[in-house]
């Protein structure tokens, strides 16, 4: 078995045992849950990581390939239709799996709070935690597909069931938001298996043997034509529906799906609501880890599939993103409810990775990357630390605290770090992944004001958080309506100390020093980013029947 | 040079270590807290001079390390380092010179103090932060100096964080400076873009200079730290930090970084971008020394004073004078951190003194009379305010001449806006002197007005020797042997000179000018407001000047003084204001409120009112399956009839033959 399936059947395989288990014994399912997450850790960190910072990781850099037969389906005429378990890693994926693996643990931990129906909840977390890293890894269209929608049944649970007040709401409207992008997929992935065959076993059938393996699709000859594509087919070049250019059309329905998870403006409503109804582990999750399925996906499918929509459009997507960053950093601002503010920081947050991806250059583009795994970190850092006070007296509201930083000193340091790190001060992962967005913005075609339209991000970024924190920890506590906290309202617990502290050091390792992480994604990116661009410009310029 | 490195990784970090120290054995014994940090900086004051002595004959030792991997084939490397000169060594020694002072200062004025040690931890990194932007040897290096201080500053201003005007305070002063941080970094970026390393010494290198755009964006980095006009906002409010921290960060070391770094870079920047960094720095020279004129609060008069000299210093690197403005900036260190060192001496005297328990120690109406009380504190302050107000024999009189002569030869060469730039230069020259004299006036002169004042007493030992060596250190002889004119000797060793093409007379007539207008604001400051007496009745002697001066030219400065305040407080602040509230406020309607608005209402609410309508939709059509069979025939007649109505409407033409 290789290290990927591995990585998925380990919480599968405790799912089946623990559900074996009887409902009362809580701890065998809290440290079971964590015990499978450090597992899946240390086996990333000792065989995958090496794997793909050798430098003979390969120009393409697809390593720990593991290919096995899965669904084959003869559909008469049309030929054979073949769906494998196709799973490997580039940079960008692995990267993306380093963090789901760096984030689960520090969830499973902060679900040592949740004392409601435990059983249930630890099995719904790790078919999330077999789904996430399916995402990543999975490179077949079919396995991707399914893997995408297993993680939506979870966490719809986990919303659904371990919320606040309004969590019904809330989990049925993050599920038909997300449902919308994935209908659309499904038509897409159809078409792409009906325009696609297998080199290998067309060959060997000596008939058309229809595939379903992005490997397969995203291969190209020469000239950058996909060697795969069957001409004449539904996403051959000029082919039209409903008098669209089909591929173009394809690329936007698929686009909008991942901007929905992104969240990128104005379909990100789902996002406040989802996150301050979701209890804080479900929310680390969330905007730690499921966000970034967005991000990937654009890069992944969108553009590796359907690369001139990403020339064709790329303007478009850097004004989306220039559009979050500074609407979700005003909406940010109006907040009084500590988790709707860092909710919507993310919205802002994320986009800076839209920026990066309508750059089309590979500095951008690396910026974008780097930017999901840095948000992953701090926004689960931020989670964490709005689950802290949460947890100590059930309260949110801003304007009810102040002179928080006499009573929790740790905690006032922590929430420093977090804040900075988020905002992007030198040193501080966000800085890295920022600095490179603009370096790869100011060395595209966007015009100057735009740039500098974005760039006001960092200011409002310093606006919100920097109000908030003068909110929480400046002033002197008031004795009045809220003494009875006081008592309440004491520093870090070691629990809260053993989420927090590998993060900070993240924080900061991932700002000091973020060649390592850079080396492994951008041979990759940069393989990636020409490939699309050269296979782009040959649709784009290719003659329409 | 390896040990080199090591020298300069030792300046920078020292300081930070003993912050460290600080910090964690704060909590087990005070004394510790103050201790680790003033041998740190003992330590680093030490390596520094090593440093200069070793940068002596010349040259510079650079380190860098790739940052990142190259990105784009190896087209750009993003790489950080160090760069080691004479210029930045000595640099290094007066950061940690007047560090070291304002230490053990800060022992005696935060004693008591319930986070002690926090404060000079805080001051540790702070001294480190400000060193990495003196070492820095590439823009990124440099920009990332260029925020910590910025942490280090909105720590120290927020230090008594239960006040609410530190509170405030403080995330204006980080905020206002990002602004400036935004665009710097969007002038790096492109930067390097152009030259292909974040290099700044094969930056400088290139010979030819950077484009407008770049060259304005970077200068906006120093216009934000270095609080330049519009962005000058935040520095009277960052007055309330404990007054040790406004003498090390921002008198003599963190707003400087503006005018170091613009000094550095002027060699890149083109011409056009030069005359707006001059013309930015006269505005703020003229208008802060007017306001300076308009306050009360001992600080904030130091403070408007501070961003006026700074002003002064920017038209300097505008007018192709570099070195004059950093030797300003070196004697500019001495006297107004020594000036702020006098004011928190006076403030700490007076809540001392005070019994009464409601006086403002900070506003100088309520005190005078202090020279007879504290005499030594007074001669101090004679010394200093005078270097500051360019009279010979003092420091300030060498720096400001050397600024004055080159923006006169510019005017000279240039013509244009350039005499508008003389006409500041030197009507700030004559407005300092006024209002360090008022300053001094009301706080040393005539009577005492409280019954503080009146039990003021000097101060001694770790908080008197400080003032005493800033003091010392602004007279003439430090830095030239000849008091009139800049001689031959270390200063232009390190910075270099300048050599003007002027005529002789420019030489003679400049600084006495200067001197003359200085003077004349000083006797004139003193003679209004030294008296120890309100606008009162009008004495006869002087010839009846007093009369003249009280009357219309005092009245006139003064009413100037206050409009320039009000404008500043209403339009430049006020915009700020009004934007942060449009922007965002508590209350009321808000940009970010419309934003939060339409979200919720607009995009939120079509998303809601989609799944309304849908649910809406459904329920209608639910309706109309009752099963029974009647209603369905109806509807069926219903529809056949409206489609024939329909088709008869259309086809009426071919069915009726017109």
């Amino acid at each position: 078995m290789g290290i990927l399936t591995l990585l998925i059947v380990l919480p599968l395989g405790a799912l089946a045992l623990l559900a074996m288990v009887p409902e009362t014994w809580t701890r065998v399912f809290r440290w079971t849950t964590l015990g499978v997450t450090l597992v899946q850790l240390v086996v990333v960190l000792a065989g995958l990581l090496p794997v793909l910072m050798h430098p003979a990781a390969g120009e393409s850099g697809f390593v720990l390939q593991e290919q096995a037969d899965w669904i084959t389906l003869d559909m008469g005429s049309a030929g054979l239709m073949k769906a494998t378990w196709l799973l490997a890693v580039d940079g960008m994926g692995g990267l993306l799996i380093l963090l789901t693996v760096l984030i689960l643990p520090i969830a499973v931990i902060s679900s040592f709070e949740i004392t409601q129906s435990v059983k249930g909840y630890f099995l719904l977390f790790l078919l999330l935690d077999a789904s996430l890293i399916g995402v990543f890894c999975a490179l077949d269209f079919l396995l991707f597909y399914i893997f995408y929608e297993l993680m939506l049944l979870p966490m719809f649970f986990l919303i659904g069931i371990w919320g606040g007040a309004r969590r019904e709401y809330a989990s049925v409207k993050f599920f038909l938001y997300t449902l919308v992008g994935s209908v659309f997929m499904l038509l897409v992935m159809v078409g792409l298996m009906f325009s696609f065959t297998d080199p290998v076993a067309t060959a060997a059938a000596g008939h058309p043997v229809h595939t379903l393996s992005m490997l397969d699709m995203m291969q190209t000859g020469p000239e950058g034509w996909p060697s795969n594509l069957i001409s004449g087919s539904f996403f051959d070049a000029g082919r039209t529906l409903l008098g669209l250019n089909a591929r173009l059309l394809a690329f936007l329905v698929l686009f909008i799906g991942f901007a929905i998870k992104i969240p990128a403006v104005p379909l990100h409503t789902w996002l406040p609501d989802a996150h301050v109804e979701a209890p804080t582990p479900v929310s680390v999750i969330l905007a730690g880890i499921l966000l970034k399925v967005g991000g990937y996906g654009m890069v992944r499918i969108c553009m590796g599939l359907f690369p001139e929509g990403m020339i064709v459009y790329s303007p478009w997507i850097a004004g989306a993103g220039i559009l979050a960053i500074v609407y979700g950093a005003m909406v940010s601002m109006a907040q009084q409810d500590y988790k709707r503010l860092v909710a919507y920081s993310s919205v802002s947050h994320m986009g800076y990775v839209l920026l990066g991806l309508g750059a089309l250059q590979v500095t951008g583009l690396t910026g974008a990357v780097y930017q999901l795994f840095t948000h992953g970190i701090t926004s689960a850092m931020l989670f964490i630390l709005v689950g802290v006070l949460y947890v100590r007296v059930h309260d949110r509201h801003l304007p009810n605290f102040s002179g928080l930083w006499d009573l929790m000193p740790r905690y006032a340091f922590f929430t420093l770090v977090g804040f900075f790190a988020s905002m992007g001060l030198p040193g501080l992962c966000s800085f890295v992944s920022e600095l490179l967005v603009f370096m790869g913005v100011l060395g595209s075609s966007i015009p100057l004001g735009w740039i500098l339209v974005a760039l006001s991000g960092i200011v409002w970024s310093a606006v919100y958080f920097l109000r908030a924190f003068r909110q929480l920890f400046f002033g002197t506590f008031d004795a009045g309506h809220t003494s009875t906290w006081r008592p309440l309202l004491t520093d870090l617990t070691l629990r809260e100390y053993v989420m927090l502290v590998p993060l900070a050091v993240l924080a900061v390792g991932l700002g000091v020093w973020p060649g390592p992480v850079l080396d492994m994604i951008d041979d990759s990116l940069a393989h990636m980013l020409h490939q699309s661009l050269t296979t782009g410009h040959r649709f784009l310029s290719a003659p329409i029947p | 040079m390896p040990w080199t490195i090591s020298l300069i990784w030792g300046i920078i970090l020292m300081p930070a270590l003993g912050g460290t120290i600080s910090l964690v054995s704060g909590k087990s014994s005070v004394r510790v807290g103050s201790a680790a940090l003033l041998v740190a900086l003992g330590i680093t004051l030490g390596l520094a001079m090593a440093a200069v002595s070793l940068m002596w004959a010349g040259g510079q030792v650079q380190v860098a390390a790739a940052w990142m991997p190259d990105l784009i084939a190896g087209d750009l490397s993003l790489r950080v380092g160090f760069r080691l000169d004479l210029l930045a060594a000595c640099m290094a020694v007066l950061v940690a010179l007047i560090a070291l002072l304002v230490t053990r200062y800060s022992e005696v004025y935060m004693k008591g103090d319930a986070r002690y040690s926090s404060y000079f931890a805080y001051l540790g990194f702070f001294v480190s932060a400000m060193l990495t932007i003196v070492f820095a040897g590439d823009l990124l290096t440099l920009f990332a100096g260029w925020e910590w201080v910025g942490l280090c500053s909105y720590l120290l201003i927020g230090f008594w964080r239960n006040k609410t005007a530190a509170a405030h305070a403080a995330p204006k002063a980080f905020i206002v400076n990002r602004v400036g941080d935004a665009f710097f970094l969007a002038g790096i970026i492109l930067a390097v873009w152009r030259s292909g390393t974040t290099d700044m010494a094969s930056l400088l290198g290139q010979g030819q200079p950077l484009a407008f755009w770049p060259g304005l964006l970077l200068i906006c980095g120093a216009v934000g730290k270095s609080a330049q006009f519009p962005l000058q906002v935040w520095l009277p409010d960052a007055m309330a930090g404990p007054t040790p921290v406004s003498a090390l960060l921002h008198a003599a070391t963190m707003v400087a970084a503006g005018v170091y770094m613009a000094a550095r870079l002027s060699p890149v920047l083109p011409a056009e971008v030069l005359t707006v960094l001059a013309v930015i720095g006269g505005i703020t020279a003229l208008s802060a020394a007017l306001m300076a004129l308009a306050q009360t609060d001992i600080k904030r008069i130091l403070a408007y004073s501070t961003l006026s000299q700074l002003g002064l210093m920017m038209m300097g690197i505008g007018a192709g004078v570099p070195e004059a403005s950093v030797f300003h900036l070196f004697t500019h260190a001495f006297f107004k951190a020594g000036l702020f060192l006098v004011a928190g001496i006076i403030i700490h005297t007076l809540q001392e003194a005070d019994t009464t328990g409601n006086l403002d120690a900070q506003d100088i109406r309520q005190m005078g009379g202090l020279r007879r009380v504290m005499p030594w504190t007074w001669r101090l302050t004679l010394l200093m305010g005078l270097s500051l107000a360019g009279m010979p024999l003092f420091s300030g009189f060498l720096s400001k001449d050397g600024i004055l002569l080159g923006i006169v030869a510019h005017a000279l060469q240039s013509g244009g806006i350039w005499y508008g730039l003389v006409v500041a230069a030197f009507v700030t020259t004559g407005l300092t002197g006024l209002y360090i004299s008022r300053w001094a006036g009301y706080i040393f002169g005539g009577a005492p007005r409280s019954e503080a004042a009146a039990h003021a007493h000097d101060a001694r030992g770790a908080m008197a020797m400080p003032v005493w060596v800033l003091g010392i250190g602004s007279i003439w002889g430090w830095f030239s042997l000849n008091p009139l004119a800049l001689s031959e000797g270390w200063v232009s060793h390190v910075l270099g000179h300048a050599s003007l093409h002027v005529q002789e007379w420019v030489h003679v007539a400049v600084p006495m000018v200067s001197a003359g207008l200085a003077g004349a604001g000083l006797i004139l400051g003193w003679r209004l407001y030294g008296g120890g007496r309100q606008a009162g009745p009008v004495t006869r002697r002087w010839m009846y000047l007093d009369f003249w001066y009280e009357k219309y030219l005092a009245v006139l400065a003064l009413s100037v003084a206050r409009l320039v305040y009000r404008i500043d407080t209403w339009i430049v602040d006020g915009f700020v204001r009004v934007l942060s509230g449009v922007i965002v406020r508590n209350e009321g309607p808000s940009l970010a409120h419309a934003a939060a608005f339409t979200d919720m209402y607009g995009v939120d609410g079509l998303v809601n009112g989609v799944a309304k309508l849908t649910g809406r939709v459904g329920r209608w059509v639910r309706t109309l399956q009752t099963g029974r069979i009647q209603q369905y025939i109806g509807w069926s007649v219903l529809v056949i009839l409206a489609l024939t109505g329909w088709y008869c409407w259309t086809y009426w033409e071919t069915i009726w033959g017109y």
